[in-house]
């Protein structure tokens, strides 16, 4: 029997049983090494992520080739380990998920040689998934609501809001003109001469700094766009951290990092609620690195019980590149029976609106 | 008893399956393989699949794998060597990694000249190995390294020497991209020495493979299937850098 004729005739033989769905994700579309099995689209039974962030930490920040490299050597003990805390084998196995894209084009080959090779061995159905889509379904791992809703995704290279009336289509209604907001976040933390990643510590020093001590500004663009722009921002506190080092002054640096993240949450919970407003959506998500800024989940919080929407942000294990979502974003393609062929490929800029429209078997 | 062999580590995309037995040479049962494949990460599995189909084999009858480990495009490399990982993995057989350089050279076993792979490295940088048929065996004498198209003439023609007083054919059968690349300055240091391959024979021969890994997986030896790895033979530019800064801040004390 050909591979074709192998992976329905299992589809339709899982089908019929009563066993529920269960996927393994691979993810290696950056810099950690993660696989992971999901039951039921929703219910994690393990999710191993092997991080590299100490190895890129030396290098200032991901090396694509040191991380190709570093998949490979990972990759069959991530996958094996995760199977073994699920408890299960290859032959419970009802689907693959992998990353195909966006992301480091090397890396994100590694995981996908490997999926292919394993849908081939065991004629297991396979399912590319778009790695931010995976962002998204992060949140239904952790209680978050159904759709039809607005998801906001902000991480180190995506600021977007977006649609998603249903599971697996996504409708962009805003996105960066410029920089992403975490790449805003990053450079910030450059020029204050943190180390990489420099995120979470502007997150930290924002806790107890004054965010009304600098006024930056805020790219509104217009009244009715749901667009991003941060280039603007970043100048401004790299100006106002050259200015001071000019004058000899000492800046107070809590104070700068508290007052660049109110002026990128500004922006992003005002964006986010013109969203709702406009489509009449009641149930927002918070998707990418970013979700799991303390300001952004404390404002917006804030912001979605005023104006009477749901909010949902998923756990900050969950926030970071897992292979849990990626398994979680394959379950709906599993039920729709789209499965890709073993001439899949990584995509290092796939869009997630293009995601449905990959070729399928 | 069929084993698979794959090679990505060049220009040519190469699948084969042989039959193997101890003490016999190993037998061809099929090979594909294209030159023109852009993209071996799209092409290789297809062909991979279209090959067992026509040999009505299933992926679980297969015994063992054996895989081109570089050296080679790093990108291309770590596609068979990461599907080999995931196949030995889900049927449970052994693995072993074999120089994609020995798929290449086997197109000169028959010779008695010295045979010499090369595969372009970039700024007159080839990785190499050297080859000769010795009692009837067809032997590697010096192994994969990386190195200069000067160092690489420099030690042809001292293996030359050698052969002289050997009494073996002072030839050399050269190899693979660098050797087309740098024909013209190889003909003119080696002169008369210096023989060529036609295009038909020069890539690497997943076939080849088979030849050198079959016997070592059925005298029982393998490559642990999680830690295996390519060969690149050379470090990431960054981790070189960072390695000679470390070196710099221990006071210059590493040479
Ligand atoms: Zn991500």
């Amino acid at each position: 029997m050909g591979y074709r004729q192998r992976v329905l005739a299992k589809y339709e033989r899982d089908r019929q049983g009563t066993r529920p769905v269960t996927i393994l994700g691979i993810e290696t579309s950056c810099d950690e090494t993660s696989a992971a099995v999901i039951r039921g689209g929703k219910e994690i039974l393990s999710n191993v992520i092997s991080s590299q962030i100490e190895i890129h930490k030396r290098f200032g920040g991901v090396v694509p080739e040191v991380a190709s490299r570093r998949h490979v050597e990972n990759v069959n003990g991530v996958v094996d380990e995760a199977l073994k805390q699920a408890g299960v084998t290859l032959d419970d196995i009802d689907a693959i998920g992998v990353t195909y894209g966006p992301g480091l084009v090397g890396a994100l080959l590694v995981g996908v040689a490997w999926a292919k090779a394993l849908s081939y061995a065991k004629g297991i159905p396979l399912i590319g998934v778009q790695h931010i889509a995976g962002h998204i379904y992060a949140n239904f791992l952790s209680g978050g609501g159904e759709p039809p809703l607005i998801a906001l995704v902000v991480s180190g290279g995506h600021t977007e809001i977006v649609y998603m009336p249903a599971h697996g289509v996504f409708e962009f209604l805003g996105r960066t003109r410029d920089d992403a907001a975490g790449e805003a976040y990053d450079k910030v933390a450059r020029a204050m001469g943190l180390d990489y990643p420099g995120g979470p510590q502007i997150d930290r020093m924002a806790q107890s700094g004054n965010p009304e001590a600098f006024q930056f500004p805020r790219a509104w663009i217009d009244d009715e766009s749901m667009d991003f722009s941060f280039s603007g921002l970043k100048s401004a506190v790299l100006n106002a951290l050259h200015n001071a080092e000019q004058r000899g002054e000492e800046v107070n640096k809590e104070d700068v990092a508290a007052s660049f993240q109110a002026a990128v949450v500004d922006v992003l919970v005002e964006k986010t609620v013109r969203a709702v407003k406009q489509t009449g959506v009641q149930n927002v998500v918070v998707a990418g690195g970013v979700a799991a800024n303390k300001g952004l989940r404390a404002r917006l919080t804030e912001r979605a019980a005023k104006e009477g929407f749901g909010v949902h942000f998923p756990t900050l294990d969950l926030c970071t590149d897992n292979a849990a979502m990626i398994a979680a974003a394959a379950f709906p393609m599993y039920e729709y029976g789209r499965f890709h062929d073993l001439d899949l490929n990584a995509i290092a800029s796939l869009s997630l609106t293009k995601w449905k429209d990959t070729p399928t078997i | 008893m069929p084993y698979l062999a794959l090679d990505t580590s060049t220009q040519s995309l190469s699948v084969a399956v042989g039959d193997g037995e101890p003490g016999r040479p190993v037998r061809l049962l099929g090979e594909a393989t294209t030159m023109l494949s852009r993209n071996h990460s799209v092409k290789m599995m297809p062909l991979l699949e279209g090959l067992l189909d026509n040999l009505d084999l299933q992926p679980e009858q297969l015994k063992g794998l054996v895989i081109g480990r570089g050296p080679g495009s790093y990108t291309g490399v770590r596609i068979a060597v990461t599907a080999a990982k995931a196949l030995a993995y889900a049927l449970n057989i052994p693995l072993i990694g074999v120089s994609s350089l020995d798929g290449m050279a086997r197109a000169g076993q028959v010779t008695d000249a010295l045979v010499v792979p090369m595969i372009d490295a970039r700024r007159r940088q080839a990785y190499t190995a050297f080859y000769e048929q010795t009692a009837g065996q067809f032997l590697k004498i010096a192994d994969d390294r990386l190195t200069t198209l000067d160092e690489i003439i420099k030690q042809i023609n001292s293996r030359m020497i050698v052969r002289r007083l050997d009494k073996k054919p002072a030839q050399v059968l050269l190899l693979g991209d660098a050797a087309h690349l740098h024909r013209a300055e190889l003909e003119e240091k080696l002169g008369e020495k210096a023989r060529f391959v036609t295009p038909t024979q020069d890539f690497v021969r997943a076939a080849h493979l088979l030849e050198v890994g079959v016997p070592l997986l059925l005298a029982g030896e393998s490559h642990d299937v999680e830690t295996f790895a390519p060969e690149y033979l050379q470090l990431v530019e960054a981790e070189v850098k960072w390695l000679a800064k470390q070196a710099e801040a221990q006071g210059g004390a590493v040479t």
